[in-house]
């Protein structure tokens, strides 16, 4: 019953994990394809109940592991520590500020300056990556190879490759965050504080009616424009602001009593595009090393094996293993052809002496009838 | 008595039904449980002594009742289809072709008592259950068949320098016939059977043989008695002999259906290539053997 238990929930987190890949790539999806506010809004909450999720999942099993006196085992040898940056760091810096930016409204505005501002939503965004990770849970508790020295060794390089991929893009996309702000980044809000100082000259001027429209309608980014006296300039209706826009989509800048919106979803789809390009590049990776190097280290390494295991514990197995001409150099065929050469002419020169036994039926197979 | 056997019946059939003995013929089972009862007999011993089975009996009736139980149910098996292949399936044809008379109808009935007296000797049970295999398997037919494709080392033994001149179905009865031949010399031997025989103790066994079934041409009986002699010991020994002991062996110990593992050899290429390597030890022909390796791997058999 216990077991069956297990078994349920695993199957359950296993399920979990398959949708919050599905969340992942719709997240992005609906930044590139420009979704409505309310469906990026769900995207986010559902996000963060996920973190949420495998944040509680990782504590679970770290602190069951610790009363077992295995808390080490289960965080480096059983992959804890996949269990863990998938899970803790996403809630921390990703999905919690994305949804208590969302809950205040104005989470990013009003920091030091823009540029600093979009590092932070970068950060947050960048972070998002370790989500990857989560595609080698699902490696953890899907048995893919009936050989448990396959599985450990596919696991092994799948979870290798993947995570010093994804740790390595996440730290270095970090570090240009912090210590590097792209020129296309710059560009864009050095473009609005340039143009927030010709719309407060126009202002000075007594032109800002007469130009003030034209001005901002020339830049697509442009969203609205506040002076002290009210609204001078929006791009939109505000019924349109509420269903396409959240907190985190407007730039912000300030000059005297002007204030100028704009908007930020320019920057935010390059990002997506290069998150989903990560996530179908780990995905192709996962599925050219599952298609062509899990049958490849199969034929080459624990089909060998196996064929061999059988021919030494059953007495009646006789099949000799195939050796491929061109790997017969390998240490794993050099066996085999002792084991087809040496060891099964033996075998069947044994199998028909006196007194030899072929027998296949074992006594343990009749307990039943033997106790009846 | 026959309450007896039920209970014997219903204890063996359970053994019978383990999955280890799918793909076993009627007598491997057999040769199978008997192994099992002579290595687990002490254990087997209280469930077969109790009340439920044999309570009271001494261990020696037990094992008698099982034994003759045994051979019972395998015989209602193996008894039709002995027939069916001396009556009805197997044709004497090739007879005609080596310039001999044609056999009798009487030929088949003492065949068959022949066989049927077989029956009573364990060590002619054991014997038989490869010839019976290699038959009901088809195996011969598909390697003869591709044999004469190649005309090569077997094609040229047999038409060239055992000079059968007949064509290959003919040549596949002759052989089916030497392999139920082969087994018979155990009734001439003592021992458990299965070692080579001196050409000269060869000849004697087809003489004996020749009397019980006066109807069967001596070179017929001699190329099934003579398949158990090693090829080491007689390079003159007919093709037919030759091949007769590699499928008699070969299928002694066949499972049929068996799965082949991926990255193994096929079944028949493993066990011939097995074979060649012990060509000598079991007195094979290693030229016949290679041929015969050969065919199995290009038809992945």
């Amino acid at each position: 019953m216990k077991e069956k238990t297990k078994d349920l929930i695993e199957n359950f987190i296993l399920f979990v994990i398959l949708l919050v890949l599905i969340q992942t790539f719709l997240e992005d999806m609906a930044v590139i394809l420009s979704w409505s506010w309310g469906i990026r809004k769900i995207l986010v909450f559902t996000g963060f109940g996920f973190d949420l999720f495998f944040t509680v999942e990782f504590l679970t099993r770290y602190f069951s592991a610790i009363k077992r006196g295995e808390g080490i085992k289960y965080v480096l040898k059983e992959r804890g520590w996949i269990d863990l940056i998938a899970s803790m760091p996403l809630l921390l810096l990703s999905s919690g500020p994305a949804v208590v930016s969302i809950l205040e409204g104005s989470a990013f505005i009003g920091a030091a300056g823009m540029l600093n501002i979009l590092k932070v939503v970068k950060t947050v965004r960048i972070a998002r990556i370790l989500r990857l990770l989560r595609l080698l849970k699902i490696f953890k508790k899907i048995k893919f190879v009936h050989s448990a020295m396959a599985q450990r060794h596919l696991t092994r390089i799948i979870t290798t490759v993947i995570s010093s991929l994804v740790l390595s893009l996440t730290v270095v996309s970090f570090l240009l965050t912090l210590f590097h702000s792209s020129d296309a980044d710059l560009d864009f809000v050095k473009k609005h504080e340039s143009l927030i100082s010709t719309a407060v000259d126009l202002q000075d001027k007594d032109l800002l009616t007469f130009y003030g429209d034209s001005l901002f309608e020339s830049q697509d980014s442009v969203l609205i424009v506040r002076t002290g006296e009210g609204t001078v300039y929006s791009r939109y209706n505000n019924r349109h602001y509420s269903q396409w826009y959240g907190p985190s989509d407007y730039g912000y800048v300030r000059q005297g009593n002007m204030e100028l919106f704009y908007n930020l979803k320019p920057i935010y789809v390059g990002e997506a595009i290069h998150n989903l390009l990560i996530f179908l590049s780990i995905l192709l990776m996962l599925g050219v090393l599952m298609l062509f190097y899990s049958p490849h280290f199969a034929m080459t390494v624990t089909d060998p094996v196996n064929i061999m295991i059988k021919g030494f514990s059953d007495s009646s197995y006789n099949l000799e293993v195939l050796i491929p001409k061109d790997l017969s150099e390998d240490d794993i065929f050099q066996l085999a052809r002792l084991y087809n050469e040496e060891y099964l002419p033996l075998k069947a020169r044994n199998s028909t002496s006196e007194n030899a036994s072929n027998l296949s039926l074992k006594l343990e197979d009749f307990d039943d009838l033997l106790k009846g | 008595m026959e309450n007896d056997k039920a209970k014997a019946q219903q204890f063996l059939s359970r053994l019978m039904q383990n999955p280890t003995m799918k793909g076993f013929s009627a007598l491997q089972r057999e040769d199978q449980l008997l192994q099992f009862f002579s290595i687990n007999g002490e254990k087997l011993k209280p469930t077969l002594s109790s009340p439920a089975f044999f309570g009271g009996w001494s261990w020696q009736d037990i094992n008698k009742i099982m034994i003759e139980t045994l051979y019972d149910m395998t015989n209602k098996e193996i008894l039709p289809q002995i027939q069916s292949e001396i009556f009805d399936k197997t044709s004497y044809s090739y007879i005609s072709f080596m310039k001999l008379p044609a056999p009798s109808e009487s030929m088949k009935r003492q065949f068959m008592a022949v066989l049927t007296k077989l029956l009573t000797h364990p060590v002619g049970r054991k014997q038989l259950a490869g010839p019976l295999m290699a038959i009901q398997t088809g195996i011969i037919k598909k390697y003869i068949m591709h044999s004469f494709q190649r005309q090569k080392y077997v094609h040229f033994e047999l038409a060239k320098v055992q000079r059968l001149r007949m064509s290959q179905e003919e040549v596949y009865h002759l052989i089916k016939t030497s392999l139920m031949l082969t087994p018979l010399t155990s009734l001439f031997m003592p021992g458990d059977g299965g070692q080579t025989l001196t050409p000269a103790y060869a000849e004697k066994i087809s003489q004996q043989l020749s009397k019980l079934i006066p109807g069967l041409p001596d070179p017929v009986i001699r190329s099934g008695i003579n398949s158990s002699i090693s090829f080491q010991d007689d390079k003159k020994l007919e093709a037919t002999a030759r091949l007769t002991t590699v499928f008699a062996h070969r299928c002694a110990d066949m499972k049929q259906g068996m799965k082949i593992d991926r990255g193994a050899a096929s079944s028949d290429q493993s066990w011939f290539n097995i074979a060649r390597r012990n060509y000598k030890y079991y007195g094979y022909d290693f030229d016949m053997l290679t041929e015969l390796y050969n065919i199995s791997a290009e038809n992945g058999w």
